[in-house]
């Protein structure tokens, strides 16, 4: 499911994620996508379509990690 | 809500700058940036009147083209309704100014309304209702704003806004039509989209603020209405239509947004025509702007849908019956 994830975000932004750059898990999310108000707002509206959980932008700030987002979502799934 | 009205809309004139500025001239950081806002904003491109045209201008425009066209008189309205945010003086409302300019009869309601994005369907559930009230056959609304982010130190910073005011006419028939209405608004959340530094509050403090009415806006919040309230009231309220709707005429904050609703309605995206590419997000005149420019998709005894939220924070729809023959024109001004 994180791979999922992972892979959704890097379709979200082919303009500043590097299609060969290794992400994983633990990849710290700001150092691949600079939380601008937009991109966060873009992040935000792509997890509700494909998880259809709601975070707060709060939330995402609080994010290191891929992993940090995944654990939120999977929070509000339940 | 379910409305009857022997009023149907005649016809729309759209009117904005002849000034067009490319989103590719903006300031942005980056490339990459550039490139995100224009495929998830959407805006490649808008309207701007630099300061030189106030959205009365562009009304005063429309208005004048929707009468010669419609071969109506201005003796013949009874009901005139104004929607900005930017009207020329805090009062009177703009609705004066063009009674004063285009000689409305001094027996024709005035009114003015103080409303963002959802001030077409608004203003327009009002004409349906107060236009039989007054017992006239004739209304006309005028709806946009001009320079709404761009006070002069900030025109620079503006990237989504764009100027344009539509007048629509309105006139009664021989029979009552029916129209569906859903509504919602939220003033505890006002302070999502809302200018700071402009009128009594801001005097009160420092009226050195006067002059930079710009409007904030809270991304997360907007987002977190639309999820909350806006889809569902919308599903509610096709469950409760008869009739489908075949076109679907929904604002567009951003393109982003624009596309999250269709995709969770389940819409087609060829019947929900787009206009924030070429002009930017134009508040309550982005609607009929739209139906403006996609007259050709209007077929007889079609139900259209038109959707419309934000400042307020508020969201309205209303299903219609927009006619084929429709009177529709643009004006470019400078």
């Amino acid at each position: 499911m994180i791979n999922k994830l992972i892979n959704i975000i890097k379709e979200e932004f082919p303009e500043v994620i590097d299609k060969t750059k290794v992400i994983d898990q633990n990849t710290s999310i700001q150092d691949v996508i600079p939380f601008s108000s937009l991109n966060m707002a873009i992040l935000l509206t792509c997890i509700e379509l494909e998880f259809d959980v709601v975070i707060q932008p709060i939330e995402l700030r609080k994010c290191n990690t891929f992993e940090d987002l995944y654990q939120i979502i999977l929070s509000f799934s339940t | 809500m379910k409305v009857q009205s022997s009023f149907q809309i005649k016809g729309i004139v759209s009117s904005y700058p002849k000034q067009v500025i490319l989103t590719d001239n903006m300031p942005f950081n980056s490339i990459s940036e550039l490139s995100i806002f224009k495929r998830k904003i959407g805006v490649l491109k808008r309207r701007s009147s630099s300061g030189k045209l106030t959205a009365k201008d562009l009304g005063t425009h429309a208005i004048k083209n929707l009468l010669d066209g419609l071969k109506w008189k201005a003796e013949e309205i009874g009901l005139l309704i104004n929607v900005t945010q930017t009207p020329d003086y805090s009062t009177p409302g703009n609705s004066y100014l063009y009674q004063k300019e285009l000689e409305f009869p001094d027996s024709c309601f005035l009114m003015d309304l103080n409303v963002g994005c959802t001030g077409f369907i608004q203003s327009l559930l009002i004409a349906l209702a107060q236009g039989d009230l007054l017992n006239t056959s004739k209304i006309i609304i005028v709806c946009g704003d001009t320079d709404i982010l761009t006070s002069t130190e900030r025109q620079e910073s503006n990237k989504l806004m764009g100027d344009a005011v539509c007048a629509i006419a309105l006139e009664a028939q021989n029979k009552l039509l029916d129209y569906t209405f859903s509504f919602q608004t939220n003033g505890s959340d006002f302070q999502s989209i809302y200018s700071e530094n402009s009128f009594a509050r801001s005097i009160s403090k420092d009226s050195s603020h006067l002059l930079s009415p710009v409007i904030q806006m809270n991304g997360g919040l907007i987002f977190n209405y639309i999820t909350q309230i806006v889809i569902p009231k919308l599903k509610n309220m096709e469950l409760s239509l008869e009739t489908p709707s075949q076109i679907h005429f929904l604002h567009q904050p951003n393109l982003m947004y624009y596309e999250y609703i269709i995709k969770k309605m389940g819409w087609d995206f060829k019947q929900a025509p787009t206009c924030i590419q070429d002009f930017g997000n134009v508040s309550s005149a982005m609607i009929p702007l739209i139906i403006q420019k996609n007259k050709h998709l209007l077929q007889k005894n079609q139900k259209s849908l038109l959707v419309s939220f934000g400042v307020g924070l508020s969201f309205i729809a209303a299903q219609i019956e927009l006619s084929h023959n429709l009177f529709t024109n643009e004006v470019e001004c400078e």
